[in-house]
């Protein structure tokens, strides 16, 4: 629990971050939504951002955004990071990552989606 | 019109006479005129140097000007297929679209003179020769239609490509394999093949209607009520496959390991400058659902204000506008591949659509809605696209039915 509540603090901090250092560049966000958030109401018409595909599991959802500047701030929203690698190597954002899509059999965390052209960048083979 | 074949044959007529040694008495008195900015050079019928006659010759900023024997000034206008049409000066468009352009006549940050395009991923599209290409993050498609069945002619540049956000969940699309899939939301998605063989899209934990075989002739549409899992089968050779979020067929998006989203392209105009509230027209020719999809259209907005209504779109089998308060539509059939002429004209309280392929058209109330800053060709405020789209004209006055059909 400790873990989390110290994450959010990170996420608020990197929300701050990101919209400083990202102003006016396209990237992407792998943004979270809590269990008791929504993020299909969140997504939708979000205007200057494309998304992914979404996925759920006990831990809440998420997808990926891809845009200009950083994303809006929303209640029970947070962003995990800007590329799969840096998410998993992180032990609080791959803890909830891996509650909301489950890893695979030997541990391991597994995409879910990219955007075309971004796969790279988005650290996928 | 013979008066003005007429008054060009006149022109050319002077254009000899000066080039001879007998016009350089009069060259050098028309010269001055022509060559001062914003002034025109008129001549009369008899080809004496008037500044009120019939025809003229403008400053090579704006081209010639022919002004007939009632007053009327008659410019040339360049058409997208090269060829020119003359047109009433005071009635030329107010913005035409750049949708014939090829992707490398646009700079990289996506502008072309008070247009802008973005899309932030990449994209595919058809080249004349019907093979896949792909287009950069930012740069607009222009893309190739095989109408075949319709004109005759096999792959046929149609024009600007404008799609909404898709994601194609089918695996490994460049070589097609049987395999399970995850549908998560709750929503109608779309199989489509290419090859001789097909693909069955069954239920799997998910539920819903629509469930079927999709052959290169007939995509599947499924409406999915509960999400879940869904199971493709794969028959007989297929050299590509998209099952998309979407009720229509969408250009193709390759895929690997993982389901992958195209960007919404986005192609927008100020249009603050533009006078369109108290009345107007918008003209288009669409072409749907490109080279492998089935018939029925979906919901898409072909010009729309950014800030909701729009002046002309689509749903299901009807061209339709909205101002914000009322919606006028005009029924239409689709033909699959064909290029369709269609308008919205407003003035006053009034609008009207008109399917121009049949000669048709329906009016409603208009409650001078269309003020929006921004217009935006193909697309609205959720991302939704159309298809392809040739050209898209906009007036500040409302074309009648005849002015519409000589466009």
């Amino acid at each position: 629990m400790k873990k989390i509540v110290i994450f959010f603090i990170h996420a608020a901090a990197l929300f701050a971050m990101l919209e400083f250092a990202y102003a006016g560049e396209t990237r992407n966000y792998l943004v979270y939504a809590g269990p008791g958030a929504d993020i299909q109401s969140y997504i939708s018409g979000l205007e200057g951002f494309d998304h992914t595909n979404t996925v759920a599991g006990p831990g809440g959802s998420m997808c990926w955004l891809r845009g200009d500047g950083t994303p809006p701030v929303a209640d029970g929203i947070s962003v995990l990071g800007t590329s799969y690698a840096g998410v998993w190597s992180d032990t609080a954002p791959r803890a909830i990552y891996n509650s909301v899509f489950p890893p695979d059999e030997d541990g391991n965390p597994r995409p879910f989606g990219a955007f075309l052209g971004c796969e790279k960048e988005m650290g996928l083979p | 019109m013979k008066r003005l074949y007429s008054s060009m044959a006149l022109i050319a007529l002077m254009a000899f006479t000066f080039s001879g040694r007998g016009g350089q008495d009069a060259m050098a008195e028309a010269l001055p005129l022509s060559q001062q900015q914003g002034n025109a050079l008129y001549l009369n019928s008899s080809g004496g140097d008037t500044a009120s006659g019939s025809i003229g010759v403008s400053n090579p900023g704006s081209g010639m000007v022919l002004r007939d024997a009632t007053g009327i000034d008659w410019v040339i206008q360049p058409r997208p297929d090269g060829t020119s049409k003359w047109t009433q000066k005071n009635k030329m468009p107010v913005a035409t679209s750049p949708l014939m352009d090829d992707v490398d006549q646009w700079n990289i940050t996506g502008k072309k003179g008070a247009w802008t395009f973005t899309r932030t991923t990449t994209a595919m599209y058809r080249d004349g020769s019907g093979n896949w290409n792909q287009a950069a993050a930012n740069a607009p498609r222009f893309t190739f239609t095989n109408q075949s069945s319709v004109s005759g002619f096999k792959w046929t540049k149609t024009g600007y490509l404008g799609e909404g956000q898709v994601t194609n969940y089918a695996l490994n699309s460049g070589t097609p394999a049987s395999q399970t899939v995850t549908l998560s939301t709750a929503q109608k998605y779309r199989l489509w093949v290419e090859g001789a063989g097909s693909c069955q899209i069954a239920a799997g934990t998910a539920t819903g209607t629509g469930w079927g075989t999709a052959t290169s002739a007939n995509p599947v549409t499924v409406d999915v009520t509960a999400g879940g899992t869904a199971i493709l089968t794969v028959s007989g050779s297929l050299t590509r496959f998209q099952l998309e979020n979407k009720d229509f067929s969408t250009s193709y998006i390759p895929t690997t390991t993982v389901p992958v989203t195209r960007g919404a392209d986005k192609l927008e105009l100020p249009s603050s400058g533009m006078t369109l509230a108290s009345a107007g027209t918008v003209y288009a020719e669409v072409t749907l659902e490109g080279a492998t999809a089935g018939v029925q259209p979906a919901t898409r907005n072909i010009a729309a204000f950014s800030s909701g209504p729009y002046l002309l779109g689509i749903n299901g089998s009807q061209f339709r506008a909205y101002d914000g308060t009322n919606v006028v539509t005009r029924g239409i059939t689709w033909t699959k591949d064909k290029t369709f002429k269609v308008a919205t004209t407003w003035s006053g309280s009034s609008m009207t659509v008109y399917d121009l392929a049949n000669g048709t058209s329906t009016s409603g109330p208009y409650n001078g809605g269309f003020n929006g800053s921004t217009l935006r060709v193909c697309g609205n405020p959720g991302g939704e696209g159309c298809v392809s789209v040739r050209r898209v004209l906009f007036f500040d006055y409302a074309l009648t039915q005849t002015e519409l059909n000589s466009l």
